[in-house]
């Protein structure tokens, strides 16, 4: 099911449309927009455990819940960005919908980025 | 004027697409948290490691500015990647020191050099072969910078007074 009205709120996400190298080899991000995504975000921990095949632990994440599709970075795509609490965040990972389930929202993790991460 | 990267970068990009055929797009930098670009095509490190050549020059000018000569080795990474990559880095290898390379280089008060042999560094990727050379550049550089007298706190303040026929006609002065 979706998630309950109750618990989402309105997200506001930007989205990029596809970027390319321009001929210095200067990556170049496509023109952004503004989309709104209703879900709910969990707040950012200090440190967050993720449980998968060799564990690890990861700063600067929150996780994300929502109806609506997010995108992590993919070819030319630049991942979605959002804003929460001053901090940007970039997603880096969805999980689909399990259709055979009754959890049909999205769960997406972002991390957070900033001018030092912003690339050399 | 210090280092100037940008002049690095615009040497290093010219000759790697003069000598190897690939458009501008291909020939891209390190680290830009950006997709590949597709292949073939390179990607570079422009400023690997960076290591003084001898004793900066001083130049005490005659407003007591100090003009420092900085004479720098630094290396730079080019990375092929792609069917073709080790062809591609060839190129761009055997065609590094040709006059017309040279001439890219010069007027920026560069010159550039061999710094290693090509590597076959070919990796997995996804679960596939891909095929990767890599080699490593010298760059040498030259350039300046002006260390102003104001900052070096040689003085706090200058005094001046007349002295023999303008004695009496200019006070003892003092300017901070």
């Amino acid at each position: 099911m979706a998630l309950p009205a109750g618990l989402i709120s309105a997200i506001t996400v930007t989205r990029y449309a596809a970027g390319a190298y321009n001929t210095s080899g200067v990556w170049v991000e496509g023109a952004t927009s503004s989309v709104t995504v209703n879900g709910l975000v969990n707040p950012e921990k200090d440190q967050d455990i993720l449980m998968r095949e060799g564990g690890g632990y990861a700063d600067g994440v929150i996780k994300i819940y929502t109806n609506e599709a997010l995108y992590p970075k993919s070819g030319a795509q630049q991942a979605d960005r959002l804003t929460r609490g001053g901090k940007v965040y970039e997603v880096y990972e969805v999980n689909e919908p399990y259709s055979n389930l009754s959890l049909d929202h999205y769960r997406s993790r972002a991390r957070r980025v900033d001018a030092l991460t912003n690339g050399a | 004027m210090g280092l100037s990267t940008s002049n690095i970068k615009t040497a290093l990009h010219t000759w790697l697409t003069t000598t190897t055929g690939l458009t501008g797009d291909k020939v891209v930098w390190a680290y830009q948290n950006a997709p590949e670009p597709g292949s073939d095509f390179i990607s570079v490190i422009p400023i690997l490691s960076m290591q003084r050549i001898g004793q900066d020059e001083r130049i005490y000018e005659n407003d007591a500015d100090i003009l420092t000569r900085h004479r720098r080795s630094i290396i730079a990474q080019i990375d092929g990647y792609g069917g073709d990559a080790f062809g591609i880095v060839a190129n761009a290898y055997d065609g590094l020191l040709l006059p017309n390379i040279h001439a890219i280089f010069l007027p920026l008060a560069l010159s550039a050099d061999y710094n290693s042999n090509i590597r076959n560094i070919s990796s997995l990727k996804d679960g596939r072969y891909e095929a990767r050379a890599s080699f490593d550049v010298r760059i040498s550089a030259v350039y300046d910078s002006t260390t102003l007298a104001d900052d070096l706190g040689w003085w706090d303040s200058v005094q001046y007074t007349g002295t023999g026929g303008m004695l009496g006609l200019i006070p003892e002065t003092t300017v901070n």
